[in-house]
């Protein structure tokens, strides 16, 4: 079976200099979903983007800072700008149904899996 | 799943961005890598009225932060648990961070200790510490003669 991971896709390369974020996410599964959790602390709702992309699950994004010239910095240990990560979409999965929820800077991107690949009980009739 | 074509070098050329990662990331430089909540990052400015101290901690619930103001310390602790409590989970992937944490921040004594406030809102904790009247820039007019 084919798991979600990273893809090191030379399109990514070519332009990574673009991005100076680079999220951690989480990703597990369970018997009826796989799930991915990304941390984007201060990121605005509308500047997350999720989208498919043949078999690709493509997140982006971009983290504003808000600079005041008047202000005095004493601390930046904060990082902004853009991020882009990819992942191969499982065969299993029901890409039509791939939910998502932004709570607490903590994205969760939900893919269910296609109702014929879930575990079912047979019962002895 | 598609049918990509092997290209040799292609998969050299990503190693090769795997290890600049690898190298970026054990000497702390800027690879772009949100830093490990065990050290959530710290943002402090100061404008006229105010210094305002932002923390990066996603995830984590209102009443999981803990914060308290001392001698002038403003010290930021909490914990955050993974949540793949489940058995029938399986995880493929971790590159969270989780444990517990605290930062502490020395401020000036110039600080209005009974007029901090703090909101928390997608996942960044912003702390604003008001001034003092005696500390806040004034504008004197001075008569020349």
């Amino acid at each position: 079976m084919i798991r979600f991971d990273l893809i090191p896709q030379s399109r990514v390369r070519t332009v990574r200099r673009e991005y100076s974020l680079y999220p951690s996410v989480d990703i597990s599964e369970n018997k009826d979903n796989y799930s991915l959790k990304f941390e984007i602390p201060g990121m605005a709702r509308e500047d997350v983007k999720i989208w498919i992309e043949k078999d690709m699950l493509m997140v982006s994004g971009e983290k504003k800072q808000n600079l005041d010239e008047n202000e005095i910095r004493h601390l930046g240990e904060r990082r902004f700008g853009k991020f882009e990560r990819s992942f191969w979409i499982p065969e299993d999965a029901d890409r039509e149904k791939v939910k998502a929820e932004f709570v607490n800077g903590l994205l969760t991107i939900t893919v269910p899996k296609a109702a014929e690949s879930r575990p079912r009980e047979i019962k002895i009739g | 799943m598609a049918i990509v074509r092997w290209k040799p070098m292609r998969e050299l050329m990503s190693l090769r961005d795997e290890m600049d990662r690898m190298f970026d990331s054990f000497w702390g430089e800027n690879d772009g890598r949100d830093g490990g909540m065990l050290m959530p990052p710290v943002d402090m400015i100061e404008n006229d009225d105010n210094f305002v101290v932002s923390v990066e901690l996603p995830g984590l619930k209102k009443d999981e932060i803990k914060m308290t103001m001392q001698n002038n310390v403003l010290t930021i602790s909490g914990s955050k648990k993974h949540e793949f409590e489940s058995k029938e989970d399986t995880v493929h992937r971790v590159e969270r961070s989780y444990g517990s944490f605290c930062r502490s921040i020395s401020l000036s004594s110039t600080i209005d200790s009974s007029a901090i406030k703090a909101s928390y809102d997608s996942g960044v904790l912003k702390v604003t510490l008001p001034k003092v009247e005696e500390a806040k820039p004034k504008e004197i007019a001075i008569d020349i003669k």
